[in-house]
């Protein structure tokens, strides 16, 4: 286990750096003078220009200027947002925990929806409730996200009236957990479904499998009733693989909650994002991009340590 | 090995109802190729504290019938076409789930041929012996701990405080049998059904169990239904035997009668083989191929096969026809002797 | 990943043959070939879309607006800016067949190549490559392709481009895996004993064995292409107005949801109706080209 963590983290760091560089690139790739967007396109006096560049930096070497940004970055020292005029780094965490906590919403939907349905599509398996809930859930992984949390919004926000359809907290009423679970119902199912799909398909299969071991007709001919025989039995042989793929999971949920939250208007990350590109705060955009990579890092190599604490043969 | 009576029978003593029986029964499968005819019109009888043997070689449907006497193949895949079973005078019908639990594992239990593959890997012995009592009426208790420390000292096991600890894959195939065995007498059934015991075991492993499933059936008074493709192992135990061949009852009669007088070619040749095998003899080579179940000849099912075979044989097939005392074959050849 | 990993010797047969059997294969699937039907269908409105439209895609009737279906001659309806629905779905059937395709295309070329030469010989090379190739998996997908869009600036050219640099590293890790496996089979190394020089080994005898997979790979994942490329058009990257984009006429559709929900509907419904075509077209390919996934009979 230590051996497979002090692995995994020195394959890590070359990673974290390439990942800084393709994020420094990008900021590079933005067509344009830098210094004339600050001036404004009047100023074409080449000296004012050229002062700006300076300040900037921009006279360096490309290799210079990504050294004095990384260790801008290290020090935690993200940049200012030019839509806020406020260091980037002091927005970014609060927007993070947003999205963390819609994540993890999405994983309880996820998980729990998942299981059931491949468990129950196994056990009644070539029943018309089987097909129509696989076909189902091909139609639900084979939609854009951000269109099913328009087609939810719209059942349960607006005609039924059930669930808010916007932001994090309502703007009349107190913040509570309650207030804050009712308006992170529906982002989150939304933000769940593809992962839903996928745990319910693959919890299907391997149940599938199980069922047909000796061991399981051996369960019923000592009398065993189905519940027994499939959560007792059938269930806990299922069990790593189902944590096995939700782990996988994890790191897509936070990585793809970017259109829900704007569907939903949930303050999060990738609200952060979609407002950054609009407003071209490229900095603030640099920054988010940065972020969500590292929490993706982290999050995928927590989840793999934990595959790999459960089970020591998947660290292969 | 059917003993003698020697009682003056009283005068009106009614016919012991039997304990199990089969009427019937017909299984088929779906396949690619067509539908599989795995058991076909199977019908018999277990007594109290008897022992029948079904016999046959892999795809005569012996497996097939055994599971199914309490209707334990999952349905699809499995198609029960037919059948009817009665157990101690009630009917066990297909769609009675709660009757079904009750009487499996309690009053019909079964053991399988890979006994290592019929525990669970993730739970230890003691627990999947406890939790049978559970599933039947026992909680886990001081009491249920005793019974089942006692169960696994009479199947033969050796330290049974340290085997309730263990996984399954830390067993040997004898160990591992026996346990199985233990679990399937746990809650004193009237009934066992053993599936090839023997058959994944080493010799000396085999006799034991044949002679603890014996000893079972002495103590406890329960009814055997042995299913082996191996003849030897059958005659140790068996009141009677079946020989099955295609998903039918070929040949039937107790076991004395069988073996000295056998009827059916196809029992012959079982016979005949078997012997070479233990006098070590020429093999016995038996022409043709196994029966395609999804492409069953017309007539007779083993007339391609047969040596015996006439012309009736391949165009007809033979219902069972009894002769001496309590025997019955499916073959022409018993009429053209006119018994 | 199909008919490589297995096969220790060459295809024996003649392609012809082969083809024959596929196609066989193929034709009894037939989600599959509904699927094809479909797609066919959707490039012939691509094609066709000026000819049999019934409106003007960009032109709103202001009398109109936000008119539900089946009402003033509009089936599906009009928008909030009075522009037909059909009509506009007919057309964005153009930008989403070339924002779906062509990224796959780039990224099948530009990946198989990567991977052939990181797959074929590994050592130092294949290692550097496969590193920098696991920099972009560290990236969350839609994210980088949306920060390139943004950098770049908005529009089907960027969409393409973004789209294919992100697709690139899966299809190359793909061909890795496979060249990397086939480098070791028997038949490379008969090759080589008969003494092919190093590129012959890879062209002649390694790719033929690598397209299928990347066949199957790009077309099941086409599904996914049509959606993100829509996600692009959602965030508002893609065409600009008025040019008509399916995810962008979604967005529309947004701020009119509680009075006119089917501006937004419609456009996700035929989205969905795609990928699920390539789904199954994928799924079909698969099963065809891997002769020991068929079935008998």
């Amino acid at each position: 286990m230590i051996a497979y963590l002090a692995r995994r983290t020195l394959a890590t760091i070359p990673t974290l750096i390439g990942v800084s560089i393709v994020t420094f690139a990008l900021i590079k790739l933005v067509p344009g003078d830098p210094a004339q967007a600050i001036l404004g396109p009047a100023q074409t006096n080449p000296q004012a220009l050229a002062a700006v560049r300076h300040s900037l930096g921009l006279d360096q070497p490309v290799t210079t200027q990504y050294w004095i940004w990384l260790t801008h970055l290290v020090s935690g020292d993200l940049g200012v947002s030019s839509q806020f005029r406020v260091p980037v780094a002091t927005i970014l965490f609060g927007k993070v925990g947003n999205t963390l906590i819609l994540t993890v919403g999405s994983l309880v939907f996820a998980i729990t929806l998942g299981l059931a349905l491949g468990i129950t599509t196994a056990v009644r398996r070539g029943s018309r409730y089987d097909r129509g809930a696989m076909f189902l859930s091909l139609v639900a992984a084979s939609a854009p996200v951000f269109w099913i949390g328009i087609l939810l919004s719209y059942l349960f926000s607006i005609q039924l009236g059930l669930l808010p359809a916007m932001g994090m907290a309502s703007a009349t009423e107190p913040s509570t957990p309650l207030t804050l679970l009712q308006h992170l119902i529906l982002p989150a199912f939304t933000n769940s479904v593809i992962s839903l799909a996928v745990i319910a398909r693959i919890v299907r299969s391997t149940m599938l499998e199980t069922l047909a071991q000796p061991y399981i007709l051996a369960a019923r001919s000592r009398g065993f009733s189905t519940r027994r025989v499939v959560l007792g039995h059938a269930f806990r042989n299922v069990l790593p693989d189902a944590i096995n793929i939700t782990g996988l999971q994890v790191g897509y949920l936070f990585g793809g909650a970017l259109f829900t939250e704007v569907v939903f208007n949930w303050p999060g990350i990738g609200s952060l994002i979609y407002n950054s590109i609009q407003a071209r705060d490229y900095v603030m955009l640099q920054g988010a991009v940065l972020v969500v990579s590292l929490v993706f890092i982290l999050v995928n190599f927590g989840s793999d340590s934990a595959r790999v604490a459960l089970d020591p043969k998947a660290a292969g | 090995m059917s003993v003698m009576n020697t009682d003056p029978i009283p005068a009106s003593k009614p016919a012991e109802t039997p304990l199990l029986e089969v009427s019937g029964l017909t299984v088929r499968f779906g396949s690619p190729d067509g539908e599989v005819h795995a058991v076909e019109d199977v019908s018999f009888t277990l007594g109290r504290g008897e022992s029948i043997g079904i016999v046959g070689e892999s795809g005569s449907g012996k497996t097939v019938t055994c599971t199914s006497l309490t209707w334990l193949l999952p349905s699809p895949p499995a198609r029960y076409v037919n059948g009817r079973i009665r157990y101690d005078t009630r009917e066990l019908r297909r769609d009675d789930e709660g009757t079904l639990r009750a009487v499996r594992g309690s009053r019909i239990a079964m053991v399988f041929q890979n006994a290592r593959a019929a525990l669970d890997p993730s739970y230890r012995i003691g627990q999947q012996l406890h939790e049978i009592l559970a599933a039947h009426g026992q909680p886990r208790s001081a009491a249920t701990r005793r019974i089942v420390v006692e169960t696994l000292r009479s199947c033969n096991i050796a330290d049974p405080d340290a085997l309730l600890e263990r996984y399954p894959h830390e067993l040997s195939g004898g160990v591992a049998q026996r346990v199985t065995i233990a679990m399937a007498l746990i809650v004193k059934p009237d009934v066992i059904i053993a599936d090839e015991p023997t058959t994944a075991l080493d010799l000396l492993s085999q006799l034991e169990v044949l002679r603890l499933l014996e000893r079972i059936r002495v103590d406890i008074g329960c009814s055997i239904v042995l299913v082996s493709h191996d003849l030897a192992v059958v005659r140790r135990i068996a009141d009677r035997v079946l020989i099955m061949y295609a998903g039918r009852i070929v040949e039937r009669g107790s076991t004395e009668a069988l073996f000295s007088d056998p009827r059916h070619p196809y029992t012959r040749a079982l016979l005949a083989s078997s012997q070479q095998r233990l006098q070590g003899g020429q093999l016995y080579e038996l022409a043709g191929q196994p029966p395609d179940l999804a492409h069953l000849p017309a007539g007779c099912s083993f007339s391609p096969r047969c040596p015996n075979a006439f012309d009736r044989c391949h165009v007809e097939d033979p219902r069972p026809i009894g002769f001496g005392v309590d025997r019955e074959a499916r073959c022409f050849l018993l009429e053209s002797d006119g018994d | 990943m199909s008919a490589l990993a297995g096969h220790v010797g060459r295809v024996a047969q003649p392609p012809a043959t082969a083809i024959r059997q596929a196609l066989n294969a193929f034709s009894r699937d037939r989600a599959a070939v509904a699927a094809v039907v479909l797609l066919a269908i959707v490039l012939f409105i691509a094609i066709a879309a000026p000819i049999i439209a019934p409106y003007d895609p960009d032109a709103g009737d202001g009398t109109m607006l936000l008119s539900p279906p089946l009402t003033g001659g509009h089936l599906l309806g009009t928008d909030g800016q009075g522009r037909d629905l059909l009509t506009r779905l007919l057309f964005g059937t153009r930008l989403a067949v070339v924002e779906a395709t062509v990224p796959v295309v780039m990224a099948a070329v530009a990946g198989t190549t990567l991977g052939l030469l990181a797959g074929f010989y590994e050592g130092l090379l294949g290692g550097l490559v496969m590193r920098v190739l696991d920099v972009f998996f560290a990236i969350p997908l839609v994210l980088l392709g949306i920060a390139i869009a943004a950098a770049l600036g908005s529009g089907p050219p960027t969409v393409i481009l973004s789209m294919a640099v992100v697709i690139t590293p899966y299809i190359a890790r793909v061909v890795f895996t496979a060249t990397s496996q086939l480098k070791h089979s028997l038949f490379v190394k008969a090759a080589r004993s008969s003494g092919s020089g190093e590129l012959e080994i890879l062209r002649e005898e390694i790719l033929p064995h690598v397209i299928p997979s990347v066949i199957v790979y790009g077309t099941t994942n086409m599904g996914a292409m049509i959606v993100f490329a829509a996600g692009f058009g959602f965030l508002g990257l893609g065409a600009q107005p008025p040019t008509s984009d399916w995810g962008a006429m979604i967005a529309f559709g947004m701020t009119t949801l509680a009075s006119a929900p089917w501006v937004s509907t419609f456009p996700g419904l035929v989205i969905i109706a795609v990928a699920l075509a390539f789904n199954y077209l994928g799924d079909g390919l698969r099963i065809a080209l891997d002769p020991r996934l068929r079935t008998r009979a």
